[in-house]
């Protein structure tokens, strides 16, 4: 039998239905290859144990249907920590959630459910999905598979690193800043955030909720295509989901970049990278534009202030009483305070500091009244370039993989997400692919390149990522 | 400009967050904290429109009808309770 760790969620479903090995195969495969080696990576909180049951329902419904069982059906996923599966734990990486268990499923698993795909377990991430790199877990850091020295990227570090060491050909992360697709630049994989509202929220556990969404990681564009597909939909239990209809695919595709904004603080070798990349794409046929977004390097600023506000509202749920780990505070306040003071982390506590902060009197409106304001108008600049190209390209991250511990200070942190945060502030759909790689010590790591297009814009950035594949 | 965040109003905002920050870490956590501040404060010189757009969100209601059954979430929900007497959430008192 092939190594069926390394096959894409076509070929796997090819050989279901040929019979060439089963979704029990691919399981026990994918299992095995995580009790070898996730000890070095830690890519999983937790690998349920009942998955061979679920694996062997797929098989059944492959014998009875065919050809016509549904492409995710017996195909193994790993889930991100925030994203509910009934009866399962999840705790998106907190202490304070230790103990929760899921009541209900999030829509997109229902989905996965409705497909008979098989969730092989559940990823770190970083806690509450805040962070870049997965060192915020409370659980432990997860490590890059290229060099367990460095970081995997975050917050969705559990699932790049699932799917890059092949324990997982797909597998669901989340998106409120970057977290799905610098983690997949730093795997050397493909990561997807859809166009905000293209994938139901119901279920995922809030973070920011102007910016969050539910997307796909994979080894290929295919792979994430697939995943995508099976999740994305309007939902009556998310309000801010949206209709089906998707934006055609241009004749030709036009690759709009941002010069003066990718060449602050770049890395040499990320440069280097990217204009080769720029230049393959126009060998293969694209046109490469300068545009501008002048309040593009301001998107830091306005995202550091939404992004706490409204994880300060979003977390203040999480207080002891109804769910998670409670300690007892004397009074009914000390209760509160206890609790979220033992089970937040400290990138937990300041995000939630910070966010009261700019959402209290007397400085509302010089932080967050403006924010908001300036969010709009960097819209505006978006929707102004997306006018004249097909897509904005940019690196994914400034920098390769960092070194588990190198940004200890939260503001370095920060600026990581340069290029990630305006696809969340605008709410448009990007992806980052693998860019080449860089080395560090003797050792290649992999970079990214990401495309944004606008709105329902999906299919489009899957046209740029095959150029670029069939270009190298 | 404004003022470097001191622990003292690290503390309020703290009681605003519900959060217990330890004594011993009010200090250092202030100076974090500030400078976040100071970096995230040039939004405010970000020339945008004066008004929000009226358009920006509204409310999407759905019909007040199809309930559930009543209970058939219960047993999940009180499971999760940490404090709990019968299937009654128990709480400290208020008043």
């Amino acid at each position: 039998m092939a190594d069926l760790t390394t096959l894409s969620i076509a070929e796997l479903a090819r050989g279901y239905r040929a019979g060439d090995f089963s979704p029990v195969d691919a399981l026990r495969a994918c299992t095995e290859a995580i009790t070898k080696r996730d000890g070095d990576i830690h890519a999983f909180l937790e690998v349920f144990r009942d998955a061979e049951e679920a694996a062997r329902d797929a098989e059944a419904r492959i014998r009875t249907e065919g050809a016509s069982a549904p492409m995710l059906a017996g195909i193994p996923l790993a889930i991100k920590d925030n994203i509910l599966i009934e009866g399962k734990h999840a705790s998106s990486a907190s202490k304070i959630l230790e103990n929760h268990v899921a009541a209900y499923d999030a829509t997109a698993i229902a989905k996965l459910k409705a497909q008979h795909a098989v969730f092989i377990g559940r990823t770190n991430m970083d806690e509450f999905a805040l962070g870049s790199s997965t060192e915020n877990s409370a659980y432990g850091p997860t490590k890059n598979p290229h060099d367990t020295s460095r970081v995997p990227g975050g917050t969705s570090g559990g699932s790049a690193a699932a799917v890059a060491a092949n324990f997982v050909p797909a597998a669901l992360g989340s998106d409120t800043g970057g977290s799905i697709r610098q983690p997949a630049a730093f795997c050397g994989i493909y990561g997807l955030k859809p166009t905000y509202g293209r994938v139901s929220r119901s279920g995922l556990m809030a973070a920011a909720s102007s910016l969050d969404q539910i997307g796909a990681l994979a080894r290929s564009v295919d792979d994430v295509e697939t995943l995508y597909d099976a999740i994305k939909g309007q939902d009556a239990r998310d309000a801010t989901t949206i209709d089906a209809r998707e934006t055609p695919v241009p004749e030709k595709l036009v690759i709009g970049v941002p010069r003066a904004f990718v060449s602050e603080g770049l890395d040499a070798e990320v440069r280097a990278a990217f204009d080769a990349s720029l230049e393959q794409l126009t060998q293969f046929g694209c046109e490469v534009v300068d545009i501008e977004l002048p309040l593009a390097p301001k998107a830091l600023s306005i995202y550091y202030i939404i992004n706490p506000a409204e994880v300060s509202t979003n977390l203040s749920r999480f207080d002891g009483i109804r769910y998670g780990v409670h300690e007892d505070g004397g009074t009914l306040f000390g209760d509160y305070a206890r609790s979220r003071g033992a089970g937040f982390g400290k990138e937990t506590r300041r995000r939630v500091l910070v966010g009261t902060y700019v959402l209290s009197a007397g400085y509302y409106d010089a932080y967050y009244r403006a924010a908001r304001k300036a969010r709009a108008a960097l819209s505006a600049d978006y929707e102004r370039a997306l006018e004249r190209v097909s897509v904005i390209a940019t690196p994914t991250a400034p920098t390769p993989p960092f070194k588990l511990g190198e940004k200890s200070d939260p503001l370095s942190m920060y600026l990581a997400d340069i290029f990630t945060i305006s696809a969340n502030l605008t709410g448009m759909p990007a992806l980052s692919m693998p860019m080449g790689t860089a080395v560090r010590e003797g050792k290649p790591l992999p970079l990214g390149i990401q495309f944004t297009a606008a709105r329902r814009g999906e299919p489009t950035l899957f046209a740029a990522a095959r150029a670029l594949d069939r270009a190298r | 400009m404004r003022p470097m965040l001191s622990a003292q109003d690290l503390k309020k905002v703290a009681d605003l967050a519900r959060i217990d920050v330890p004594e011993g870490e009010l200090a250092a956590l202030a100076g974090e904290l500030d400078a976040i501040l100071g970096y995230v404060q040039d939004v405010s010189s970000i020339p945008a429109p004066d008004a929000l757009a009226a358009t920006e969100t509204r409310n999407v209601m759905r019909a007040d009808a199809n309930p559930h059954e009543p209970g058939v979430h219960t047993p999940a929900l009180i499971a999760q309770f940490p404090e709990r007497s019968g299937e009654y959430l128990k709480v400290k008192k208020i008043l």
